[in-house]
């Protein structure tokens, strides 16, 4: 009863955890890769769009947060419990997602169903596309891309179950195996599932229009009266949901806006990256093969 | 409209699908450096502290604005911005607010403005409230600090309010002692500021003008003139704004008036009609004119805009700005 494929245990699991950790060193460069095609330099030109800040910030939702409180400001709608309903006859405005959604709440209508609505759907895609085109978003075929170095670290995860099916036939000891290959299977999976939305440019971006105006950040509590619809929009976009609480507790209530940031890059942000959401449990896995293994007989099938 | 504050137009990047950067901020992006912050030696130059030249006595210049974290976006876009006050509580010696700091780092004097000194009171001031004023006249390396003819504060009570002093020689004393006292921690001067009270004391000895010559004399301290709390005190009094006015700058030199405050204000309809300078409503036209009757009488004075809250849309501030500036600078 010899060593599986001639190997030792605690030779293999060694060689094993450091093929996991290069696999994910080099996934996680290559998927900061991706975010990066298109270099680096802020497009801080989207200012003047201030729904479109808040799309690159927080998605649809945000935007249309953004749009419903500049209409709200306006005074072109009304809202109550997270209801909208445009004012009859009121201004829809020039922007165009401000106009398809005040066109989308000429019946009252909760702000989560509005994206549903055809005219804001497009707005937002349009939205959407000025963005990916600008190298602020990432593409769907780059967010594949960047998925797909998940594929390796399956493939390490597949050689893993290989040696465990054989340590196991051989009847050799599997434990610290067993644990290196949920750590391994876990981490791709993460990397498999997920992928940032932002490339490194629209990060860039944010960053740097949220220290143009730093006089919008929530902890000023920025007078929207003073700044106008325009304005509060921008802060919104750069500052996400709790600028509205912080400049406007009424609006707040009355469009149902959570009180915490929900990730949307809330005070000084900029620093998300994005694509090492798996650096974390790697911690675990990787400390798991340095320390915990290197002296056990018979730890690794 | 904020899509035009921002200064400095980060470099490159400009996609047709946002078009061109807006008109201000290129003039603003002629001042910034590519982070956002105003290269050194760009923006409206105010003028410097203690600025001795011929026809400018005074320690500030042109026309400012109160700042506010509220508004400080468009504190910072003011064109020609000459100085600004800062409430001397609200700031950490150690860390003032950004807006702050980069008002100063484009040369725009700042001056600290002590809301809760109590410089009025009979009780001995708080050391670590003079110690605070004078940290923050360092920090901003003011050219001057300002605080109130008032006390705000007695045996351990707030008021929460600026309470007029009595109008009498103690009264005077007092004022003296402490004013020495803040002095004593200060490199720079006092100017202290004329309130709008809504009472007089029984014992009161003196007229508000004699009264304000006297603190002069006595404490060696620059006039802040509110022009709004003359005003104020005037038609609260049913006195004649202007008269009081000029008694007041018969009594006290122009070269002791350090600036102007100007505020808005509103007459309560029910309350008894009296008018109260809540620093929330637009600055009236009589306060306006009073302000233009001073202007007159020492000319080139430096003036400031109080607005605390209420506030309007930026461009309706600019204007209440400019028609001062119109009224100041004739």
């Amino acid at each position: 009863m010899g060593e599986t494929w001639g190997i030792s245990g605690p030779a293999f699991l060694l060689f094993y955890v450091v093929l996991a950790v290069v696999v994910l060193i080099a996934s996680i460069r290559g998927r900061r890769a991706v975010t990066r095609v298109g270099g680096a330099e802020p497009v801080t030109a989207i200012r003047t769009r201030p729904h479109d800040v808040a799309y690159l910030n927080g998605g649809a939702e945000l935007a249309l947060v953004s749009a419903l409180t500049a209409l709200r400001l306006r005074g072109s709608i009304w809202s109550e419990r997270g209801n909208a309903q445009a004012v009859p006859r009121s201004d829809a405005g020039h922007d165009e997602l401000e106009r398809a959604v005040h066109a989308a709440v000429a019946t009252p209508i909760h702000r989560k169903w509005i994206a549903n609505n055809h005219w804001v759907a497009d707005a937002l895609a349009a939205t959407e596309r000025r963005l990916v085109d600008a190298g602020l978003l990432l593409s769907e075929a780059q967010r594949r891309r960047i998925r797909g170095t998940g594929w390796w670290m399956l493939a390490v995860a597949g050689l893993g179950l290989l040696r465990l099916l054989a340590g196991i036939a051989n009847a050799r000891p599997v434990g610290w195996l067993v644990v290196a290959l949920i750590a391994v299977t876990i981490v791709a999976v993460i990397l498999l599932a997920s992928a940032p939305r932002r490339t490194q440019r629209g990060d860039r971006t944010l960053a740097a229009l949220r220290d143009e105006h730093h006089t919008l950040a929530p902890k000023e509590r920025p007078d929207w009266a003073l700044y106008g619809p325009v304005g509060a929009a921008l802060g919104i976009g750069l500052f996400g949901m709790s600028a509205v609480w912080a400049s406007d507790p009424a609006i707040a209530g009355e469009l149902a806006v959570q009180r915490m940031n929900a990730g949307t890059g809330g005070g000084d942000g900029g620093s998300y990256s994005g694509g090492d959401s798996g650096g974390s449990s790697c911690g675990g896995g990787s400390s798991c093969g340095g320390g915990g293994c290197g002296g056990g007989g018979g730890c690794g099938g | 409209m904020a899509s035009e504050r921002g200064p400095g137009v980060t470099g490159g990047g400009s996609t047709a699908a946002w078009g061109a950067p807006p008109a201000r901020a290129d003039r603003a992006a002629s001042t910034g450096g590519i982070d956002g912050r105003p290269a050194p030696g760009g923006g409206p130059v105010a003028s410097v502290r203690g600025t001795d030249a011929p026809g400018r006595p005074f320690v500030v210049d042109g026309v400012g604005a109160g700042w506010r974290p509220e508004i400080a976006g468009w504190v910072a876009d003011v064109p020609d911005l000459g100085f600004c006050e800062v409430i001397a509580e609200s700031v950490a010696p150690a860390g003032p607010p950004r807006g702050v700091v980069d008002l100063r780092a484009r040369g725009v004097p700042v001056i600290p403005h002590g809301i809760r000194l109590s410089l009025g009171g009979a009780e001995p001031l708080d050391p670590a409230r003079v110690t605070q004023l004078a940290a923050c006249a360092d920090a901003l390396d003011a050219p001057l600090v300002s605080e109130h003819i008032a006390f705000v504060r007695a045996a351990g009570r707030e008021a929460g309010h600026l309470l007029p002093v009595p109008r009498t020689r103690e009264a005077l004393d007092v004022l003296a002692a402490n004013v020495a006292r803040l002095s004593a921690e200060l490199t720079v001067p006092v100017a202290l500021e004329v309130i709008a009270a809504l009472f007089d004391w029984p014992d009161d000895e003196l007229a508000e003008p004699e009264f304000l010559a006297a603190v002069g004399d006595r404490t060696g301290a620059l006039l802040l003139l509110d022009v709004a709390n003359v005003y104020a005190n005037a038609v609260n009094r049913a006195q004649d704004p202007r008269a009081v006015l000029d008694r007041i700058l018969d009594l006290v030199p122009a070269d002791r008036i350090g600036y102007v405050h100007v505020a808005g204000g509103s007459a309560r309809h029910d309350e008894a009609g009296l008018y109260h300078d809540t620093h929330t409503d637009p600055v009236p036209d009589a306060v306006l004119a009073l302000l233009a009757h001073l202007v007159e009488r020492a000319p080139g004075v430096p003036v400031l805009l109080e607005r605390d809250g209420g506030y309007p849309p930026a461009a309706v501030l600019t204007a209440e700005l400019a028609a001062i500036a119109a009224a100041a600078r004739p």
